[in-house]
């Protein structure tokens, strides 16, 4: 690695701003830079960029899409990782699938429900299995973040998503960036949802703490006739330790999938088959309208 | 065969009556006990004027509450009424290890307790010493004095408790002489064939034993037959002697007193290693530990002992496990005063068994380990605090319907 201070100094701005994979050696000795944006979402990792873990240890997230841009098809064990984004912007429901995804491979999970709008139909819907999920509801953050170090502790579970609050004191960094070591040494992946209005302190101390960061955008709604029945979200790899940050993809995020909106979908496919009397094959299409 | 019969008429009823009064509320003459009229719940039992009134143990309390809508209706507390008649067994068994008794308040023989007192003579004395000895050690226990009587077999000691009699030793003639000239509604008959019994005459239980088997079983059947039986002194009911309360105990004196949790931590490990390794033998575990803390303090004034009692998640016999839930108890709830001696006692033991491993939900394998945190982290933090989602009905109109969150560590 180079001597240079300077240079220190400015890979390691570079490195907590956009991960440890943003800098690379080159085969000529030459450090360059990883591209902010690839075009190719499936590009495979390169044989440079030592994979992290074994393929056993890594949960997806749902989205073949996003697991691509990961690098390593999913989050490795022991990864904390924060959703960021403004309110509903699929923030939990992304979170959802990866506890679905967890618990597919025989693993249990804990969601510390700061917030206090943790919904158990939604969980479901998701795919979660309520038996092998544990939901946190503490008195206030404190208590929540030494509960939640207290489980991470023993083991027992594999994955915690923290839901904070946009108005989370701003004195609780300490605490968020103790959850943070203790997940990394009981190798438990942590996934943090961060509102944006959470302040600068916290926003920085997670920045920091979590080895992938992805930012989430709703770009547009997903309509079936005159019904909404999801939305088009662009998510942005702003940090990432196993491959180059700066990838983004666009998810396709549905509303529930039973209850209306399921109703609506069979509502809009039954029309669309009598509309077109004749060529019953074809499939009603969705249509995408700009947020 | 020798048995000792020890009978406690409407137990719940007299066990309510005695908390009433010494509430300073005494319970009226009626009273019914299993729960109120509106629920889908039976009589567990009655007092004796609402009996009389037509009130029956089974009863529907919908029924019950026709018949008496004036009686006092209460809850039955089933934990207490057994807890006070384990309480007597526990007291008896110091006489006899050949003892029977029915614990569960829903049974049809709760409030009866039989004796084998086979050659316990040169141990306790004569039979009537003996009935004094036993009425004794279970008068502080239970209320009102029960009825006692000795027979040779099960049904001559229940009717001679009835009686308050002792039948002479000796074989089923000797019980047949003795049931002869008594009533013949002391049979166990259904009320069709004590009907019957009455059509035909009988009036002695002697008069009915005094007929041939054959004619008998033609005419009222195997029940029949079996009453017949009864009334010759041939019970062949043997006594069933209940299996003693395993309980482990280990206890420490801690002379200078003990004031800070560390040094009591390595009592508690030593203890609760000593008994997990007595039950790891048996190949069992405890599913409940109590803890009784005695402190120090001058003598007049000595403060009261703290007593942790804290179920197990699982029958275990782990004595880390067992000493840290024990220890966040004490981290809780520490003492107010230096510790002077230390008990630890384990019970509710069920044999180990193999834990199956999930097929199909690979969570199964880690659920104990879990279980066992939760149980920590309830102590520490509030079983309120650490939750499971349930879905209620997904179809409410009212989000708030739809599902539901319960204390993770109560399921």
């Amino acid at each position: 690695m180079p001597q240079n201070p300077h240079l220190s100094s400015a890979l390691a701005r570079l490195e907590t701003r956009w991960g440890s994979a943003a800098v690379r050696l080159g085969t000529d000795g030459a450090l360059a830079l990883a591209a902010a944006a690839e075009p190719a979402l499936s590009a495979p990792v390169g044989r440079d960029q030592a994979a992290p873990a074994l393929a056993d240890d890594i949960v997806p997230t749902g989205f073949p899409r996003l697991d691509a841009l990961l690098g390593v098809g999913g989050l490795p064990r022991g990864v904390s990782a924060s959703f960021r984004g403004p309110r509903s912007c699929g923030k939990t429901a992304l979170a959802l699938h990866c506890l679905a995804q967890a618990q597919a491979r025989g693993t249990i999970c804990a969601y510390l429900d700061l917030c206090r709008d943790f919904d158990p139909l939604e969980a479901v819907s998701r795919g979660v299995d309520l038996r092998w999920l544990l939901v946190l509801r503490p008195a206030d953050p404190a208590e929540g973040f030494a509960l939640a170090a207290a489980l991470l502790a023993g083991r027992a579970v594999d994955l915690l998503v923290v839901d904070l609050p946009a108005r989370l004191p701003a004195r609780q960094e300490a605490a968020l960036r103790r959850l943070a070591g203790h997940a990394r040494r009981a190798r438990v992946r942590l996934i943090v949802l961060e509102p944006v209005g959470l302040a600068a302190a916290l926003h920085g101390a997670l920045a920091e703490s979590v080895g992938l960061r992805l930012e989430l955008e709703q770009r547009a709604w997903l309509r079936a006739g005159r019904d909404v029945v999801g939305r088009c979200v662009a998510v942005n790899v702003a940090k990432n330790r196993f491959a180059p940050p700066g990838r983004q993809a666009e998810l396709e995020i549905r509303y529930l999938a039973d209850g209306e909106h399921a109703g609506a979908l069979e509502r809009f496919a039954e029309r669309g088959r009598i509309a077109v009397a004749g060529e019953a094959e074809q499939a009603p299409t969705l249509l995408r309208l700009p947020a | 065969m020798r048995l000792l019969h020890l009978d406690w008429p409407h137990l719940p009823f007299r066990i309510e009556a005695a908390r009433a009064v010494a509430a300073g509320r005494p319970l009226p003459e009626l009273v019914v006990i299993g729960g109120q009229p509106w629920q889908q719940a039976a009589v567990l039992d009655c007092s004796p004027a609402a009996r009389r009134l037509g009130v029956l143990r089974g009863q529907p309390l919908g029924t019950a509450h026709r018949l008496v809508p004036e009686a006092a209706f209460l809850d039955a507390d089933r934990q207490a009424y057994r807890a006070k008649l384990t309480a007597a067994l526990e007291a008896l068994a110091r006489f006899t290890p050949a003892l029977e008794g029915e614990t569960d308040p829903d049974a049809a023989g709760f409030g009866r307790i039989l004796l084998g007192i086979e050659g316990l003579g040169r141990l306790w004395g004569d039979e009537p010493a003996l009935i004094a000895r036993v009425v004794e050690a279970v008068r502080p226990l239970l209320p009102a004095v029960p009825r006692v009587g000795i027979g040779n077999t099960r049904f001559g000691a229940a009717v001679a408790a009835v009686r308050g009699e002792v039948v002479p030793a000796g074989g089923a003639r000797t019980e047949a002489a003795y049931l002869a000239p008594l009533p013949i509604r002391l049979l166990p008959a259904e009320a069709p064939t004590r009907e019957r019994l009455r059509v035909f005459g009988f009036s002695t239980i002697g008069e009915f034993g005094a007929l041939s088997r054959s004619a008998v079983l033609a005419r009222f059947g195997p029940a029949g037959a079996e009453l017949h039986d009864l009334a010759r002194g041939l019970d062949g009911r043997p006594l069933r002697p209940r299996r003693p309360v395993e309980r482990l105990r280990a206890e420490a004196e801690l002379e200078p007193p003990v004031e800070e949790l560390e040094p009591l931590r390595f009592v508690l490990r030593s203890l609760s290693g000593a008994l997990c390794e007595q039950l790891a033998a048996r190949g069992a575990g405890a599913a409940h530990a109590c803890l009784v803390l005695e402190l120090e303090g001058s003598s007049r004034a000595a403060p009261a002992p703290i007593r942790i009692d804290q179920p197990l998640p699982e029958p275990a016999a782990a004595a880390d496990l067992l000493e840290r839930l024990l220890l966040a108890r004490l981290t809780a709830q520490p003492p107010t005063a230096p510790v002077s001696r230390l008990a630890l006692e384990l019970s509710a033991t069920a044999p180990a068994a193999g834990r199956q491993l999930g097929l199909f939900a690979p969570q199964l394998a880690r659920a104990g380990q879990l279980d066992w945190q939760l149980a920590a982290l309830a102590i520490r933090f509030g079983a309120d605090r650490l939750l499971r989602a349930r879905l209620r009905d997904p179809e409410a109109v009212l989000a708030d319907q739809r599902s539901e969150l319960v204390p993770a560590s109560d399921e």
